[in-house]
């Protein structure tokens, strides 16, 4: 009977430790940041780390920045002869399969803030949301700083 | 004896080049030697611009645009970290950035845009014919694209940086992703020339 008790005490914690690890975690928003606003500049771009940590896809789909009068989710590409072309995202969002991280970085997705109604100045922070078609809106800060 | 020593001369001859000859460079060294680019552009400060009022300076030169977002302040934002750590004065090294836009960029404003990055940074514009004219001797591409009712419209554009040399010819350029650090070590290679 021992051994039986022992097992019956270590599965609710088993079970939990599985669910924590697994599909009970969240959509995160993690390290987001700008640079400060050169002067007159219109517009600026928005980084960040998305960290899916459930057990199903999720895909970012709008950020709101009180700052910005329109924000649209953008890739940079490069061709092989060195010209930069920038473009909104296929669909219009950005689709985060489960249990990966998708990084928003210079030259690459990034979210365009068009319509400063102020420049972003360094060591400002400054709240977002993100809203992903499962988790809904989610609150993030991203700093102003000169780069990583 | 005598074959040794021939043998012995060729070797030092043949090594010179690479033990005493100029350093390499890190950026994509043009292979034949490129005369000074000919442009005539508009700064802020009022009067015609052209390369050659730069001469005895290296000039790093970026073809971009203010409403650019993501590449252009990027690559202005290394450029200002090359000038701040190899001639943060300005005496020896000086930027220029060309818009590509020149419809939405007066001189001005680009002047300002730059100037949040350095304040020894020159900004450009031109007329429209003026620009095409400047981009030519660098093989610079650039093309309105359609935008959103956002951004109304985008330009690609070659998102290389070009460097004249203290001589005024085009003598190297870097790709977008080129580290930084191979940067600043070919600017104190060629400020010393």
């Amino acid at each position: 009977m021992k051994p039986c008790r022992l097992l019956l005490a270590v599965f609710p914690i088993l079970l939990a430790g599985g669910c924590d690890g697994g599909s009970a975690g969240n959509v995160t928003v993690e390290s987001a940041w700008a640079r400060p606003s050169p002067q007159g500049a219109p517009t600026t771009a928005f980084y960040m780390t998305i960290g899916n940590n459930t057990g199903q896809e999720d895909a970012l789909q709008e950020v709101r920045i009180d700052n910005c009068e329109a924000v649209e989710i953008h890739r940079t590409s490069m061709d092989e002869g060195g010209v930069m072309r920038m473009a909104p995202v296929p669909g219009g969002q950005i689709v985060v399969p489960a249990g990966e991280r998708v990084t928003l970085e210079p030259g690459g997705l990034h979210l365009m803030c068009i319509g400063l109604a102020q420049p972003f100045t360094e060591g400002q922070e400054v709240p977002l949301t993100a809203v992903f078609a499962v988790s809904g809106d989610i609150s993030a800060t991203a700093e102003i700083r000169d780069s990583r | 004896m005598r074959l040794l020593v021939l043998i012995f001369v060729a070797m030092l001859t043949a090594c010179s080049g690479s033990l005493f000859g100029p350093p390499e460079l890190n950026g994509t060294v043009y292979s034949e030697p490129r005369e000074t680019p000919e442009f005539t552009l508009q700064s802020a400060a009022g009067g015609p611009v052209t390369a050659e009022d730069y001469r005895g300076k290296v000039v790093p030169i970026y073809f971009g645009y203010t409403f650019c977002p993501d590449v252009c302040p990027t690559t202005m934002a290394n450029l200002a970290r090359v000038q701040r750590e190899v001639d943060d004065d300005g005496d020896e090294i000086q930027v220029l950035m060309i818009t590509v836009d020149p419809q939405r960029d007066e001189a001005q404003v680009v002047q300002d845009y730059v100037a949040s990055f350095h304040p020894t940074f020159i900004g450009l514009s031109g007329t429209e014919a003026q620009i095409a004219t400047a981009t030519e001797p660098f093989g610079v591409f650039y093309q309105a694209a359609a935008g959103s009712s956002a951004t109304d419209y985008l330009v690609d554009h070659t998102a290389r940086v070009f460097v004249l040399d203290k001589s005024g010819a085009l003598r190297v350029t870097y790709a977008y992703d080129t580290p930084v650090e191979d940067i600043i070590a070919d600017m104190r290679v060629l400020v010393e020339e």
